[in-house]
């Protein structure tokens, strides 16, 4: 794979990611306010991939409390060379929810969705997550994979499935998973590194 | 030691190891040939980068604001002790400092090395151990290198902390008033009293954790439930407190090995549903370690606890033999 310019690039086109910069910086220097701010800015979007992936709201606001703590504790070590701030906060919301869902041992026939709580009344209102400028094209490339790419990626995207239980669910080997996943994440990686180029060079 | 995967094989395990489908052991080759392999790591970066912007695609789901409220504080508090903790280290190493360059003292030296031992001997949960924390890390739960006395005793910390009080104002009053030793006398008495304060300070921290610590695991509902071996002739190697009210677990280990590189504990609870993993730890050089987490259980359906060793990041069924068990 050639080098697509997209490995440092923030997935959201925010102009605020130059100040969550500045927070992480702030962060690895001990400041709480950092903190804080940081906390105020992500939680809402962190909290929906913990419960999108962990189902129940109490797991997900555990998800979401530890996810910040290693962000206080690794601030130091963190690399905008190598990722946003945007990608490490989704990156590590993502993994502490795979670490709790695998924790807790899913029935392989259980319903996917069936674990979802209704949100309550009284909902955080805090400022929102900015939106990302890839969102809306990487929405229509999943919609338009073949069928079983398409089902075995949500399984494992928004569902947190394993190649193992996602063979179960499909009724297919594990190798056919495997390369439906890929295959699947090749799409979507060069539709994303298209749109990429082609705002680079405009 | 995780052995990493060749470059082609790899490659197979690209994508599916960072959609985090991929098994532990994959994961593990995958993520030990990244670290040496530029190309595979950025590919694996813009993989990251992907499957953030995705996240963009989950449905939004608004977080209670009492809820949220509550996070956040419990978050700052977090901080505050973490900077608290770190702050009265680096007052005691200053005033330690000092001391070395300051006139002799008119009473004996308090171990002056004590309270940096005891701030030293609170552990920390490394959840990233490559990651370096931003100040010193958080102050967890205190720990002795010997099993069974893992604090010290309230009644010695509490003779220490008025120890140093005591003779912070002894020591104050006696500089001040030394007739033999005019010069330095205000700055040695600072030094002083900073390393005294400093001491009593971290003390007085350590008798507050020890005291949460200890309300924690003496509630009337705590299980507590000793995990031995063979080697142990019966003597536990580690304990495991789980409060079935509040859904929370601690376990600490006294002597079990650390796992091998690119391996890991695994913590097991046997139930009359079937067998699950509640969570994975490492253990140090001493056989010590510690790890927290939830655990929700009909207090009535479990059966045995047990440890074996699994590869990164843990497995969804035991491999391993099996380290160490135990049943309520």
């Amino acid at each position: 794979m050639s080098d697509t310019g997209l490995q440092t690039a923030s997935p959201f086109a925010d102009a605020s990611d130059a100040e969550d910069l500045a927070r992480v910086g702030k962060l690895a220097a001990g400041d709480e306010a950092a903190l804080a701010a940081l906390y105020d800015r992500w939680s809402g979007r962190l909290y929906s991939v913990a419960l999108q992936l962990v189902k129940q709201p109490d797991r997900a606001e555990d998800v979401l409390e530890e996810t910040f703590w290693q962000v206080w504790r690794g601030a130091g070590a963190y690399s905008p060379t190598r990722k946003s701030v945007a990608t490490w906060l989704l990156t590590i919301a993502r993994r502490r929810s795979l670490e709790m869902l695998r924790a807790r041992a899913r029935p392989k026939d259980a319903p996917l969705d069936s674990e979802y709580a209704a949100p309550d009344e009284d909902t955080a209102t805090g400022p929102r997550a900015p939106a990302s400028r890839y969102a809306p094209l990487l929405e229509q490339a999943i919609r338009e994979l073949p069928d079983d790419q398409r089902l075995a990626f949500e399984l494992a995207w928004f569902h947190g499935l394993g190649q193992a239980d996602i063979s179960d669910r499909m009724g297919e080997p594990v190798g056919a998973v495997r390369t439906r996943l890929r295959l699947a994440m090749q799409r979507l990686h060069a539709e994303m590194a298209g749109a990429a180029s082609v705002e680079r060079s405009g | 030691m995780t052995e990493a995967l060749a470059h082609d094989r790899a490659l197979e395990e690209l994508e599916v190891v960072a959609l985090g489908a991929a098994p532990p052991e994959a994961t593990a080759g995958m993520l030990a040939h990244a670290a040496e392999c530029a190309d595979c790591r950025r590919e694996l970066d813009e993989y990251t980068v992907l499957l953030a912007t995705l996240t963009e695609l989950m449905p939004e789901r608004e977080l209670n604001r009492g809820r949220s409220a509550g996070i956040r504080s419990r978050l700052l508090a977090r901080a505050s002790a973490d900077i608290e903790a770190a702050g009265k280290r680096q007052v005691a190493a200053a005033a330690l400092q000092k001391q070395k360059h300051a006139p002799a003292a008119k009473i004996p030296p308090l171990a002056p090395d004590q309270a940096i031992r005891a701030m030293s001997e609170i552990s920390w949960r490394d959840d990233q151990p490559n990651e370096r924390k931003p100040s010193e890390s958080r102050p967890q739960l205190a720990k002795s290198a010997e099993a069974g006395t893992r604090f010290p005793s309230p009644t010695v910390l509490l003779l220490w902390a008025s120890i140093a009080t005591v003779a912070l104002l002894v020591t104050v009053g006696a500089m001040l008033l030394s007739p033999d030793e005019p010069s330095g006398v205000a700055e040695a008495a600072l030094a002083r009293e900073a390393e005294l304060q400093a001491r009593a300070d971290s003390l007085a921290l350590l008798l507050r954790q020890r005291e949460t610590a200890v309300g924690a695991f003496t509630a009337a509902q705590v299980r507590i439930i000793d995990l031995t071996n063979w080697g142990s002739q019966g003597r536990p190697v580690a304990r495991m407190f789980w409060n079935p009210e509040t859904r929370r677990y601690s376990l600490f280990a006294y002597s079990l090995r650390p796992a091998r590189p690119g391996h890991t504990h695994q913590l097991w609870v046997t139930t009359s549903q079937g067998r699950r993993p509640i969570g994975v730890f490492q253990t140090r050089a001493d056989g010590s370690g510690e790890t927290e987490s939830a655990l929700e259980l009909d207090p009535a359906g479990l059966r045995t606890v047990f440890v074996t060793e699994e590869v990164l990041p843990g497995a969804s069924d035991p491999s391993g033999r099996v380290l160490a068990a135990g049943a309520p």
